[in-house]
């Protein structure tokens, strides 16, 4: 999933409006920063079980979980961070195809061969994502305009990638 | 240590996309709450 990890940011600021939306933007997406990291290291593996993984997931959840508690004494706010970064493992298998543990399944939809498909599902979880996060704003006479501008930023976003991945198929890997 | 073209190629796409990612939110948050 790409730009739906974002829908489950936005969600995660309803269940805890104290917590800043760039530390939940963050660890929406840290097992893609693992990736980063392990292909800077030389360390990258293709099939992602040293980010995306069960095990791996879990790790980088507790990470998360303590790093945040360790900066905030927030709890709450460091379960719902840890909530977030498991959530892209849920996610992903949906629209992806990725490993569960060493010498175990590969499991997800593998949604990115069908990019219609993938923009639906990733819009789905988009649209829940900004309905949620509407919520979190200041009172104002037309909120509905708010959220609109978020979801259609965050949609045009998925459909740039979409496309891009209809019409590159093979981008190179690290 | 020297990386391939392909791998600056990748981590300079995926860092791109999560910065994107991460900041057309962030920025469309701050305006909201100003």
């Amino acid at each position: 999933m790409y730009i739906g990890h974002v829908g489950a940011a936005l969600a995660a600021k309803r269940a805890r409006r104290s917590i800043g939306l760039l530390a939940l933007l963050v660890a929406t997406y840290a097992p893609d920063w693992a990736d980063t990291g392990l292909c800077l290291a030389g360390a990258y593996n293709p099939e992602g079980m040293l980010s995306h993984s069960i095990p791996a997931v879990l790790l980088l959840t507790l990470a998360g979980f303590t790093a945040y508690a360790a900066v905030t004494r927030d709890w709450t706010g460091a379960l719902v961070i840890a909530a977030v970064i498991l959530s892209h493992m849920f996610l992903d298998w949906i629209t992806g195809y990725k490993p569960t543990w060493p010498g175990g399944p590969m499991i997800g939809l593998q949604l990115y061969s069908h990019p219609v498909l993938d923009f639906v599902a990733e819009g789905i979880v988009i649209f829940v994502g900004a309905l949620l996060y509407g919520r979190t704003l200041p009172p104002r006479p037309r909120p509905w305009v708010d959220i609109s501008i978020m979801l259609g930023a965050l949609l045009a976003l998925q459909l740039t990638i979409d496309i891009a991945h209809l019409l590159m198929k093979s981008l190179p890997k690290c | 240590m020297t990386f391939e073209r392909d791998h600056l190629f990748y981590v300079f796409r995926l860092i791109g996309a999560l910065i994107v990612a991460i900041l057309v939110p962030l920025l469309i948050d701050r305006r909201f709450r100003r």
